[in-house]
């Protein structure tokens, strides 16, 4: 991660080349450093970039307390990539955000998240129901971008530009950006021609492999008894991009207290994914097509709501499962499936 | 509306679908539904793109999966219903502007 300080009012110009909106097009033009002997008061903001996906992602924040979640959370991933989005976060009550977000205020009052029922009588398990809904955001998708609402932030997102504004509720921080930045990127992912999966990457030989499927499957797992044999890119999100005639898979600091609080952020071509089954002995079979699909799109983490944003999904999803050549793997709880895997013909395109 | 055997039936315009390998897969917008269909409902859903009435499309299933009429128009009711339950499929009456474009 890089933390420059930046001139007020003049922290970072994105300008977006014409490509039609294609986040290919889009840079960072200048991140202003800061002219020495400037006073601190000064300062207007901080700039922060890190890398997820090869996107750079370049924050703007005044307050010094958005700068230690970042350097925390996102701190393994620095690196230049090739499209770039600027995050103006302000810390404050997102339900009076709508200004700053810059939408009209009939779409912001639209999109209030839900608020708690009266608890009369509940259990434990309405509780629990109740606490998910909760943390649901409220996502639009509005002309020009994406309005997201939940009790503890409020942002906009214009994912074809590279710009957002995110409104966050002081002491909800980490989770709040680390939410925010989530929903932010399942968008962004099909802009840069890939896909944000809920699943583990392991590296091994310079190839990776994709690791999907239905939660308690075994992707963690997997990561865990892999650790001799391959390199965790992350056990929980991987980001997938198509790069020229394969795809590439990268880490995400999107990652859960119960998972390996490990991932790194470069990208490695990916040359198998696969569909894990929990069995007494190792074996790998090539999945069928419509059922890999079903479950490619169900590990998608994707907010979308058009017709549009659907069928952009659904293409991209059947691309990659043209491209990247994907197994049903059977597999025992020790790390002997590896002979298996490193015994598959490379596809044309893959490595 | 409900069924009647002369409607035209055609897939609700939000959805996306592939049918790969003989299986369709069914997206839908709003709650992000995925729905995977058999190889029957599959071939179903391949016809529905010709937007069909509900009678000829009981009449090629009748005839390509050699099963009675009477079943296939169950099983064709049934599952054109089911389809219609989760927002999958539009009834429209036939000869309607939208249905003769």
């Amino acid at each position: 991660m890089r933390t420059v300080s930046a001139c007020p009012g003049a922290a970072c110009v994105l300008r977006g080349k014409s490509s039609g909106g294609c986040a290919a097009g889009w840079y960072i033009e200048t991140v202003c450093p800061v002219a020495p002997g400037d006073d601190a008061e000064k300062r207007a903001s901080v700039v922060t970039s890190f890398t997820i996906g090869g996107v750079n992602v370049a924050v703007e924040a005044a307050d010094p307390a958005v700068w230690s979640v970042l350097r925390e959370r996102y701190s393994g991933f620095a690196g230049a990539g090739s499209a770039g989005m600027i995050v103006e976060i302000r810390v404050c009550e997102p339900e009076e955000a709508g200004e700053f977000l810059d939408v009209p205020a009939a779409d912001f009052r639209a999109a209030a998240p839900v608020r708690s029922r009266s608890a009369g009588g509940a259990g434990p398990a309405d509780a629990a129901l109740e606490r998910r809904r909760l943390s649901r955001p409220v996502v639009r998708e509005l002309a020009g971008g994406v309005l997201m609402r939940r009790k503890d932030f409020a942002a906009f997102l214009e994912p074809r530009v590279g710009r957002a504004r995110l409104a966050v509720r002081p002491r909800m921080l980490a989770i709040g950006v680390d939410s925010f930045l989530r929903i932010c990127f399942s968008f962004v992912a099909l802009e840069v021609h890939g896909l944000l999966l809920h699943a583990a990457g392991l590296v091994r030989n310079g190839r990776a492999y994709l690791f999907f499927g239905p939660s308690g499957t075994g992707k963690t797992t997997i990561a865990r008894v892999s650790a001799e044999q391959a390199r965790v890119l992350s056990d929980e999100m991987i980001l997938i991009r198509r790069i020229a005639s394969g795809y590439h898979a990268y880490g995400t600091p999107f990652f859960g207290d119960d998972n390996l609080r490990k991932a790194e952020s470069g990208g490695q071509p990916l040359a198998a994914a696969f569909v894990p089954v929990k069995d007494t002995r190792v074996s790998l079979v090539r999945s069928r097509r419509g059922p890999a699909l079903a479950k490619l799109l169900s590990a998608c983490l994707f907010f979308g709501t058009t017709r549009e944003a659907h069928a952009a999904l659904m293409a991209r999803a059947n691309d990659v499962l043209d491209v990247v050549p994907c197994y049903d793997l059977h597999f025992r709880k020790d790390p002997g499936f590896w002979s298996e895997v490193d015994a598959l013909p490379s596809a044309e395109g893959q490595p | 509306m409900t069924l009647d055997e002369n409607c035209v039936v055609r897939r609700d315009p939000r959805t996306a679908s592939r049918v790969l390998g003989g299986e369709a897969v069914i997206l839908t917008p709003g709650e992000s539904k995925i729905f995977s269909l058999n190889p029957v409902g599959s071939r179903i859903w391949e016809l529905l793109a010709g937007q069909p009435t509900v009678s000829a499309l009981i009449r090629t299933i009748h005839e390509e999966f050699e099963v009675g009429a009477d079943q296939a128009r169950r099983d064709v009711l049934e599952f054109l219903q089911a389809l219609k339950d989760r927002e999958l499929v539009e009834f429209v009456p036939a000869g309607t502007p939208e249905t003769t474009a």
